[in-house]
């Protein structure tokens, strides 16, 4: 008989637990004075977190990179000095640079799209920025598989070329003649992970130069900087930054069908200035004008705009 | 019987860590930003499944060239002609249909190679029944338009999880 009492207590104050968590974004209600709640006329106040449910995307728990910034650094695999393209040059790595560099994408309002999006203790800040660059040449040859992705981001650590950095994000960037053997240009433009390395759990990502498959994962050829590689790889790299800033380690962030926030607005752009195919942008960072898919806003009900809380559009 | 507090607790805790929204994703290797083709192809194929749901014959002919026909390994070299696979696909009971794995190549400006796998819930004498299909599509493009002129198809077993490729859910399936 107390054994059951025990049981029943147990699994009341379980699904109060339970209920506490999953009620938290429900109507904003406040008290009355009288013993009972009215919900409220005006706006509720704003969470300190942003565990926001009920627009389009859902948190299953894990964490948020919370790094104000988060740092990003690259590892220049292959050759991109002279490579076989035109954009395998040092004209792509200065663009790329600058677009994670001081006055680019971190802190602009498109990338504070992802602060709306936090985990119990965390919001994501909206700031990113690169910290330092490494090269690669040719260490897995021209043929990378996604463990020769990991083994090369596991080089750049080890060897104290990058530092360790759990609140970073390594992108292993190759030249256009290095194939990623797992489906680079016929299923993905590029990816994003985590692994532990170093004993510590580092978060990576890969993206080719799409000048290898400007079909597959270039919404242009004639782009805003004149560099269709490095045009292309900026939109790439947005999205898998953005991803991985709000869902690092594949359990925090994503809705019912498994997209995280970027991939619910992957090749949709928004306005432009200019059109598609002569030199569109629709994004200006710094000095540089650039096309960059747009994201989604865990806000307003969700949906894919250019800057936090713009408008919201389709395509 | 007695319960200790410590047990108590530790069982509170363990409530408390319940994750608050259980998706249904499994925790995959990595994830992909898929390619501008694969995108496109996703919607084109999705909308072709949905055309048979809904036995609307005349959107899903709009997919089809003049001259499709579909290719199987039994029997090998008798293509299935147009109007035969129209007529099989109207009286098909699609219940739903999840498209995977999917690969996309251009073989020039107006000409696309598309894979993947597609598994589907029919039913058949009142039962739903579940196949997966490995499916190559060749589309061109003719007047803007992208028409498939060949489907190669082939039942495939013990193809499951999800991977690089994947289409999502359309939530009408």
């Amino acid at each position: 008989m107390r054994k059951g009492v025990w049981t029943l207590l147990l699994v009341l104050a379980c699904l109060t637990l339970a209920s506490a968590q999953t009620t938290r974004d429900a109507k904003h209600v406040v008290p009355t004075g009288k013993g009972w709640g009215v919900e409220s006329t005006t706006a509720p106040p704003v969470d300190p977190y942003s565990v926001t449910q009920g627009n389009g995307i859902n948190y299953h728990g894990g964490p948020v990179m919370a790094g104000n910034p988060v740092n990003v650094y690259f590892i220049w695999y292959g050759n991109w000095t002279n490579g076989p393209r035109p954009s395998d040059s040092q004209v792509t790595v200065g663009l790329l640079e600058s677009l994670f560099g001081s006055g680019g994408i971190g802190g602009s309002g498109y990338e504070k799209i992802n602060t709306t999006y936090g985990d119990n203790t965390n919001n994501v800040s909206g700031n990113i920025a690169r910290v330092s660059s490494t090269t690669d040449n040719y260490s897995h040859g021209t043929r990378l598989s996604d463990s020769g992705v990991q083994a090369v981001v596991s080089s750049a650590i080890s060897s104290g070329r990058l530092p360790k950095d759990t609140n970073g994000v390594y992108f292993v960037l190759t030249s256009s003649d290095v194939r990623e053997t797992s489906g680079f240009c016929t299923q993905y433009c590029g990816w994003h992970t985590r692994g532990t390395i170093s004993g510590a759990d580092i978060k990576y990502s890969f993206v080719g130069n799409p000048d290898r498959c400007p079909s597959a994962c270039e919404m242009q050829t004639v782009s805003p900087n004149g560099d269709s590689g490095a045009d292309g790889m900026a939109n790439v790299m947005a999205h898998e930054s953005e991803e991985t800033a709000s869902d690092p380690d594949l359990n925090a962030w994503y809705d019912s069908s498994g997209a995280e926030n970027a991939d619910k607005c992957a090749w949709k752009f928004g306005p432009t200035t200019g059109g598609i195919g002569n030199g569109a942008y629709n994004e200006t960072f710094g000095n540089h004008n650039w096309l960059i898919q747009m994201n989604w806003e865990n806000a307003r009900g969700g949906g894919c705009d250019q800057r936090l809380g713009g408008t919201f559009y389709t395509r | 019987m007695k319960i200790p507090f410590v047990a108590v607790m530790v069982f509170l805790g363990s409530c408390a860590a319940l994750p608050q929204n259980q998706g249904p994703r499994q925790t995959p290797g990595r994830i992909v930003t898929t390619t501008r083709l694969v995108a496109l192809f996703s919607q084109m194929e999705a909308g072709w499944l949905e055309a048979i749901q809904q036995q609307d014959q005349a959107t899903l002919t709009r997919f089809l060239a003049d001259d499709f026909q579909v290719w199987t390994p039994t029997p090998p070299g008798e293509p299935v002609p147009r109007e035969q696979w129209l007529q099989q696909a109207m009286a098909e009971k699609l219940d739903s249909f999840r498209i995977r794995q999917m690969a996309a190549r251009a073989v020039n400006s107006s000409t696309v190679v598309v894979s993947f796998v597609l598994g589907e819930t029919v039913q058949q004498a009142g039962k739903p029944r579940a196949t997966d299909y490995f499916i190559v599509d060749l589309w061109q493009k003719k007047d803007e338009n992208w028409q498939v002129t060949d489907r190669y198809l082939s039942q495939v077993r013990g193809i499951s999880g999800n991977q690089p490729g994947d289409v999502k859910p359309t939530g009408k399936n």
